[in-house]
């Protein structure tokens, strides 16, 4: 049995005002843009730190909704669907290099006195800028969103294998950082970062 | 052949540890990856290293303050949509100042919730680099500066404000930078909004979001 995924509040809601967007209804475009403005938004944001371009992106995809309503055909939730067009826009506009992936800001200056699951948070922040943008896009996919293997492929239209090797690769390189003491100097973070 | 069955296992479990840990396995897969762990230290290392990267990403990020949902923007764009999205301006969004300050005011609170210590009134542009104990917190400023203003006096208001984090500017001048802030009133953070708006060059700021406190270790 497959647990519940947290994004999928009512597919069946969203299915039958997707249709009607297909058929070019205004009214469902705007509840539609509704129940995911929010959750766009906070998407883009979490991945650029940019509110201008995640209020621009948030336009853009929902424009490409309601242009591509009518080539959705129900193999996936809506929500996947509608954050697999996110995903592919801000691939896009990474490898157009129009934005830049930044998951975590410079955190550094975070309080260090609240113990050692901190410190070890603040370099693994550290060392998550260093991730290639399709790696960190699918550690947002997996720990923010919380999406099941199987929706993350859905979303990057890609295979299993490839979002399950992905998160491999971005733990073997944390652990690279983390490894060689428990506290990495400084000098070994600007290695990792090369 | 025991041997490589529980490669082939731990191969295929430590595949799985992401979506372990984020709840999203199904029932049979989920027992296999427990009975697993509990025998192989190296997978239970990782489990404990994605929980880690887990936290560091749900807590790594400024709250967005979201903007009002700009419909008719999107209508337009219906109707204009021969332009191929992203190639359009957008004029820029007006947060109010009113919802930061509420949410700036929830924060601060729960701030001085966690930290039992009295904080001494800010100076002007104090920031967490100040050698006093504070408890300060990211915040994401919108800055936006006069048509025509060098590199070099933006450089100034960087300096003088320590940004960190600087988004480059857009044609009209925008710039969104982090700073890191310790106020504990609404009238504190007016009064630092007033006292960044009156440096040269800047034409108007705006506070878009903040980093909510962490919870300290009980
Ligand atoms: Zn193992």
């Amino acid at each position: 049995m497959q647990t519940k995924p947290k994004i999928d509040v009512s597919n069946e809601q969203e299915l039958s005002l997707l249709r009607r967007v297909a058929d070019k209804d205004r009214d469902a475009l705007t509840e539609l843009f509704h129940t995911y403005h929010a959750r766009l938004f906070k998407f883009v944001f979490r991945l650029t730190h940019s509110y201008t371009i995640a209020d621009e992106m948030v336009n853009d995809i929902m424009l490409l909704v309601w242009q591509k309503a009518n080539t959705f055909r129900g193999e996936s939730k809506v929500s996947t669907w509608i954050f697999g067009i996110a995903y592919r826009q801000t691939m896009r506009r990474v490898t157009q290099k129009q934005i830049r992936i930044v998951t975590s800001l410079d955190l550094d200056q975070l309080p260090s006195d609240d113990g050692a699951s901190l410190e070890l948070e603040n370099w693994i922040r550290h060392g998550l800028k260093a991730l290639p943008a399709a790696q960190q896009i699918t550690v947002e996919l997996v720990f923010f969103l919380g999406l099941s293997y199987q929706e993350v492929a859905a979303v990057c239209d890609c295979s299993v294998n490839t979002v399950k090797t992905r998160m491999f690769h971005a733990r073997k390189k944390l652990k690279t950082l983390l490894e060689p003491s428990v506290e990495p100097t400084s000098s070994e973070i600007e290695k990792f970062d090369d | 052949m025991i041997e490589e069955t529980t490669s082939t296992q731990h191969e295929q479990v430590s595949l799985l540890l992401p979506w372990f840990v984020n709840n999203t396995l199904d029932d049979m897969e989920r027992e296999i990856v427990q009975n697993h762990i509990d025998e192989c230290s190296e997978c239970e290392k990782d489990v404990a290293l994605y929980s880690s990267l887990r936290s560091a990403v749900t807590r790594s990020s400024p709250t967005p303050i979201l903007p009002n949902a700009n419909l008719t923007r999107l209508l337009d764009s219906i109707d204009g949509a021969k332009v191929f999205p992203s190639t359009r301006r957008i004029p820029r969004f007006r947060i109010t100042l009113v919802a930061s300050l509420t949410a700036t005011l929830v924060v601060t609170a729960l701030t001085l919730i966690y930290q039992a210590r009295t904080q001494p009134v800010p100076t002007r542009f104090q920031t967490a680099t100040s050698a006093v104990p504070v408890a300060a917190m990211d915040y994401v400023l919108n800055v936006h500066f006069a048509a025509g203003t060098e590199a070099a006096d933006r450089d100034k208001v960087w300096r003088e404000i320590d940004a960190r984090s600087i988004t480059p500017g857009d044609a009209e001048g925008l710039y969104q930078v982090t700073v890191k802030l310790r106020v504990s009133t609404l009238e504190e953070l007016e009064q630092y909004t007033r006292d960044v708006q009156s440096l040269t060059s800047v034409q108007s700021i705006e506070v878009v979001a903040m980093q909510l406190p962490l919870k300290p270790s009980m």
